[in-house]
């Protein structure tokens, strides 16, 4: 799925690091490490609580590229 | 009368039923010409085969069904070892981020379960041999008996110990890999004394691991039904050639059985209630 996402950058910003952010959306430290290489796709409720973490909107976070 | 009128979809159904068809009708073809050779084949070669394969494999049995289980199981258990310490050399110094660090370790963690449950199986496979051999003829144990009575009752004691030693390693491995995982992702729980321990291991993962463990159970399914198969037609064989009876082949239907009637009755019920799907 082509998503793009910036959540690396909002991740140092709250200043947590991967473990610590899975920690809070409950989810492993692995699957924050996956979302933020673009290995992996969240699912919306996921998508969203990772938004509200960082204080931004999910489309600050998540940008979705068509592909060529 | 007015020829039926076919939707699109039913004129796509239909283009892509006669593109696949030529191959289904080639393979169902090779399999019924195979079937008949074998059938043929399992005729003449009866009497031929059955008896010397027979004496032959039960020699190699008697050998490999009292020291094969400590050879494979010890083999399974040293490599298991080293790389659960090479794991937990790396954990101790990993700065909990070094993606490459943490993939190595998560990959030596699955093959150390996978290898887990073969000493298990292994365990099993070997009991069934030695058991085999030593029990599984009238004859042949009372010719073992009449031959050394002592002898027999070791062969015995060593086929149960290789059963106890195989399931002892990998109970004990599988232990130390889950609490190693659970260290290197704290929000895992279960423990695998526990009953439920699958189902609170599950639990304790997250939509991506989850994705993982259904997508891999889907082609354990498909690996399953292909297996099935191809013992059918292993025990068909069996039956014909070597007179083993009808019971293992019943025995790999069954197996069969459950598991497309698990997946079809799942589905089934997950498409009534799908809010069940992401629990």
């Amino acid at each position: 799925m082509p998503l793009k996402n910036s959540l690396k950058e909002y991740r140092a910003k709250l200043g947590v690091n991967q473990q610590e952010m899975g920690a809070l959306a409950g989810v492993s430290r692995q699957t924050i490490s996956q979302i933020e290489r673009g290995d992996y796709s969240p699912s919306v409720s996921l998508a969203l609580k990772l938004a509200k973490l960082c204080g931004v909107s999910v489309e600050d976070i998540f940008q979705y590229e068509e592909d060529e | 009368m007015k020829n039926k009128e076919f939707t699109p979809k039913q004129q796509e159904n239909k283009k892509e039923d006669r593109k696949a068809l030529k191959g289904f009708w080639l393979l169902m073809l090779g399999g019924f010409l195979v079937g008949i050779l074998v059938g043929f084949l399992s005729v003449f070669l009866k009497d031929v085969w059955s008896a010397e394969l027979l004496n032959g494999l039960t020699k190699v049995g008697s050998i490999v069904g009292i020291y094969g289980g400590y050879v494979v199981v010890t083999v399974l258990l040293v490599i298991s070892i080293i790389m659960y310490k090479k794991s937990r050399r790396e954990f101790a110094d990993w700065d909990g981020e070094d993606e490459e660090v943490y993939n190595r370790m998560d990959t030596r963690v699955s093959y150390v379960s996978w290898f887990s449950q073969l000493m298990m199986i292994a365990s099993y496979l070997f009991l069934a041999t030695g058991a085999y051999v030593n029990l599984g003829d009238k004859e042949r144990t009372k010719a073992l008996l009449d031959a050394s009575f002592s002898g027999w009752v070791v062969s015995i004691i060593l086929v149960l110990g290789s059963m106890i030693y195989g399931l002892v390693a990998s109970v004990i491995m599988q232990q130390k890999m889950v609490n190693f995982a659970k260290e290197m992702n704290p929000e895992k729980h279960g423990s695998v004394y526990d009953m439920k321990f699958n189902k609170k291991w599950l639990e304790s993962c997250d939509e991506a691991e989850k994705f993982i463990t259904y997508k891999s159970s889907y082609m354990a399914m498909q690996a399953g039904s292909y297996t099935c198969m191809i013992l059918w037609m292993v025990c068909l064989v069996g039956m014909l050639i070597f007179e083993i009876g009808i019971l293992p082949l019943c025995m790999v239907l069954i197996v069969w059985l459950v598991q497309t009637s698990t997946y079809a009755l799942r589905v089934i019920y997950f498409a009534k209630h799908p809010s069940e799907v992401m629990k």
